[in-house]
């Protein structure tokens, strides 16, 4: 079981570090002012969506940062599932996911990007908050998405209709590093969203 | 106008019959949206009862039952968490805040709850909105109690007043702490949750008032005095679950997954939203259903009223030819046919609405102290407004049938009728 897992965590790394080496550093140069954006009108906000930069999860994974590096000297090779070395290794690379860093650039851009939604607070006609992910399931029986893949959404007063549990939408927005844990240094994105619209 | 004018008296020369297609609409409206309100209410009232929550804890059951227990107080937990757990677990850097809570006791039938007065400070409901005093402040010592709103009201408690917490959580409870009256220090104000309907007290009371308590029941002649009691160590073995509020809310996965796979108990950590979310996942097909069969309801009620139409028609081609000898064109007929129906259904749909809020008025109440749904009295959604237009277009689509029928009568039969 664990042994299974260290393969799951060593695939994800080298598909993300594939991602990331795919992306554009040229794209980020449609900055938008965040306080009026978030205060304008409806006609505004069409604008603004248009001009929204639109991100791949792979863009939110810093084009340096090689968690292959901090994996080696662990071989995987004859580690059997009840190896206490297995147990070591599983919390080095919970320890790794969970710092893993944010790209500094993207802080205050308009941003437009899908994903999976998972609810956070409810006012009963529409959801308030939520994270973000990218893919269907992340959280409840795999090991999570790692800091950098996950979005925390506050819709505020755009319109976000919610229909069901990892329902698919296209999140648009002011994007913002958060700090998350300030022994480790390290944060997040959260986006003030402008508009919450279904994935079609 | 003329026509209106004559499609309303009409309709009066045939009160008896118009007035049961009447009932029958009205009620059918009031079942399509009673359905629709009480759906949305409950929701709502559901969702405004926890709010800020990053995650719950509790023993490994599901997911929905640990939701329901520690916020709702619907249903009973499957078994306690250890005290140690939950002071390595909420000791973690990324937690901000707890709350623990420990259920079981009652008084009166209403739920007696043991927690810490960070309670007062860090728990939420309905946008992020803090418990207030109504009266009085935090339980300080051991034997004070803080009442939710609706409690000191049922019962007529007021501040210093002493209550006993009995044992169970039946209405009625045979077994009682009589030994260890509680002091009511603070009433807190009306928040629409379960809340409302809770005795708040510390977890070292929950643990004082079973201290004489040995194998779920009180030994004769071994007993302790309140005061012995107080004296006591009394730092609770266990819990049944906590809440805890993260310092941000982009952990929750992680601190949920660390919960989750906790090597020295079986814990299950929820994230509220997710386990309110599959919650209506699960009803939704229920909800799904009665919406269909109240749909259907009104179809019926329509149909009904088209059949009596119809069937008066044949009666009333007398009253057509008379009509049309004094210049009435069949397309005047037709319009007084339609007029009729539409006129029915536009009455029923008022009266079902009148008639839903006179019973909503009164189950209220009801429905509050039953279930602890707090159902609010408001304006109809807009989407109510949409369900009630269907049901009027749809009255006046049917109603076409026997307007075009009378139409077509009226032009085979002239001013003179051959039968």
């Amino acid at each position: 079981m664990l042994r299974k897992r260290l393969y799951k965590y060593s695939l994800l790394t080298v598909v993300s570090v594939v991602l990331a080496s795919h992306l554009n550093t040229t794209l980020m140069n449609q900055a938008m002012a965040a306080g009026p954006a978030a205060k304008a009108n409806e006609k505004a906000n069409e604008k603004a969506s248009e001009q929204a930069k639109e991100l791949d999860w792979s863009d939110l994974v810093p084009a340096d940062w090689q968690p292959e590096k901090l994996f080696q000297g662990i071989s995987l090779e004859g580690i059997e599932d009840d190896d206490p070395r297995a147990k070591v290794y599983l919390e080095k690379m919970q320890k790794i996911w969970a710092e893993a860093p944010v790209v500094t650039k993207l802080d205050g851009k308009l941003v437009k990007i899908p994903g999976y939604v998972v609810p956070l607070e409810d006012d009963g006609t529409k959801v308030t908050e939520f994270l973000l992910v990218p893919y269907h399931g992340a959280c409840i029986h795999e090991p999570p998405p790692p800091a950098n893949q996950t979005v925390y959404v506050k819709t505020g007063t755009a319109e976000a209709k919610i229909r069901k549990m990892f329902d698919t939408v296209w999140v648009t927005g002011i994007m913002q590093l958060e700090k998350i844990d300030r022994e480790l240094a390290t944060s997040g994105y959260t986006i003030n969203a402008i508009k919450v619209e279904p994935f079609e | 106008m003329a026509i209106v004018n004559l499609a309303l008296k009409s309709l009066w020369n045939r009160r008896l019959t118009a007035s049961l297609t009447l009932v029958a609409i009205s009620l059918s409206v009031v079942l399509l949206l009673g359905v629709e309100k009480l759906r949305n209410e409950s929701r709502q009232s559901f969702a405004n009862t926890i709010s800020g929550t990053d995650l719950i804890v509790g023993a490994r059951s599901g997911s929905t039952q640990l939701l329901l227990y520690s916020v709702f107080r619907i249903g009973n937990a499957t078994n306690n968490i250890s005290w140690k757990s939950y002071q390595e677990l909420s000791s973690h850097s990324r937690v901000k805040w707890s709350i623990p809570i420990s259920l079981g006791d009652s008084h009166r039938g209403f739920r007696v709850m043991g927690t810490t007065a960070g309670y007062f400070k860090y728990f939420r409901y309905q946008q992020k909105r803090l418990l207030s005093f109504a009266e009085g402040q935090p339980f300080n010592t051991l034997y004070e109690a803080v009442l939710g709103a609706d409690v000191a009201k049922e019962l007529g408690y007021t501040l210093a007043q002493n209550i006993v917490i009995g044992h169970g959580a039946g209405a009625i409870s045979l077994v009682r702490h009589d030994d260890k009256p509680f002091s009511v220090v603070g009433i807190l104000n009306k928040t629409g949750t379960p809340v409302d309907r809770t005795i708040h007290v510390s977890l070292q009371a929950i643990e004082a008032i079973h201290i004489d308590w040995r194998g779920g029941t009180k030994l004769p002649g071994f007993s302790i005095s309140a005061e012995r009691a107080a004296a006591m160590q009394l730092q609770p073995k266990s819990i049944t679950a906590f809440m805890l509020g993260l310092n941000s809310r982009l952990s929750t996965f992680q601190v949920l997954r660390q919960i989750n796979q906790y090597k020295q108990e079986p814990l299950l950590a929820i994230i509220p939203g997710v386990a309110l979310q599959e919650l209506w996942d699960m009803i939704g097909f229920a909800e799904k259903a009665l919406l269909a069969i109240s749909v259907f309801v009104v179809l019926v009620g329509l149909t009904g009223m088209v059949t009596v139409i119809l069937t008066s028609l044949n009666e009333r081609r007398r009253e057509m030819a008379i009509l049309r000898s004094v210049g009435a064109r069949p397309v005047h007929i037709f319009g007084l046919i339609l007029g009729e129906a539409v006129t029915l259904t536009l009455i029923g749909s008022g009266l079902g609405l009148l008639l839903l809020y006179g019973l909503m008025f009164f189950a209220q109440p009801l429905i509050e102290t039953q279930f602890g749904l707090f159902i609010n009295i408001g304006w109809p959604s807009a989407h109510e407004f949409q369900l009630l237009a269907a049901v009027i277009i749809s009255g006046v689509l049917v109603s076409i049938v026997p307007a075009y029928r009378a139409y077509r009568y009226s032009l085979a039969d002239g001013m003179s009728i051959r039968i």
